[in-house]
């Protein structure tokens, strides 16, 4: 699926990922002081390229990008996933 | 993509094709492409062997996957499960030398504080880049 630059800003924002504009904008998911996944969007508006990429730089399947954009999967869900997947 | 030969057929002019005899050729089958061929220039590999900050230098060549999406081409480390994009080839690549030295100098920073997933990246940066002296 083809993310927006706008629904990235909502998988900040619901993840409460840390962010900094670089070139690009940068983000990264902290959990008890240290950095776990870390992803990264353009600075422009609209599609953006390659967008499987930073799903999977999440370490989220496609279905589960889609919980976190349609809201069943929160922060603590995601704690869940990366707990499952032996990355906390 | 230069053609190849097994994207040419051997085809006998047709009733509608040629008129050998018009023409002065003589009637005998010729190598034809089968299709017109309308291919990228964008070669869908490369090699990536330097990167533009002075006290970094890659110990071996990223292997980098190049992809057209829509207006954008996009050049892909499986190993280092990062991205690069741009209009152009030049730029996407631009970009993923940017991004990679962007990930390793915040890495060597918060090397002390990093999750068993990013403590492999940096681990795998460190095998690819050193610090120049």
């Amino acid at each position: 699926m083809t993310l927006k630059a706008k629904e990235f800003e909502r998988i900040v924002r619901k993840l409460g990922l840390q962010t900094r504009n670089s070139g690009d904008r940068l983000a990264w998911f902290e959990h008890e002081g240290r950095t776990i996944t870390r992803t990264r969007r353009s600075n422009k508006a609209g599609d953006l390229p390659f967008s499987h990429a930073i799903r999977q730089q999440l370490k989220l399947t496609e279905d589960q990008l889609r919980d976190l954009l349609d809201c069943p999967l929160d922060r603590d869900g995601y704690v869940a996933i990366l707990r499952g997947k032996g990355l906390i | 993509m230069a053609i190849e030969l097994k994207d040419l057929v051997l085809t006998e002019p047709g009733p509608t094709g040629p008129d050998p005899e018009r023409r002065g050729v003589q009637s005998r089958p010729h190598l034809l492409p089968s299709a017109v061929l309308v291919e990228s220039a964008t070669p869908t590999d490369v090699l990536l062997g330097t990167l533009p900050a002075p006290e970094l230098r890659l110990r071996a060549p990223i292997h980098l996957e190049v992809q057209r999406e829509g207006d954008a081409v996009t050049v892909w480390s499986s190993d280092l499960n990062e991205f690069g994009y741009g209009p152009h080839l030049t730029e996407a690549i631009e970009d993923f030398q940017q991004t990679v030295i962007e990930l390793y100098r915040t890495l060597e920073v918060q090397q002390s504080r990093l999750g068993p997933s990013m403590t492999e990246l940096w681990a795998l940066l460190q095998l690819l880049i050193e610090r120049r002296p």
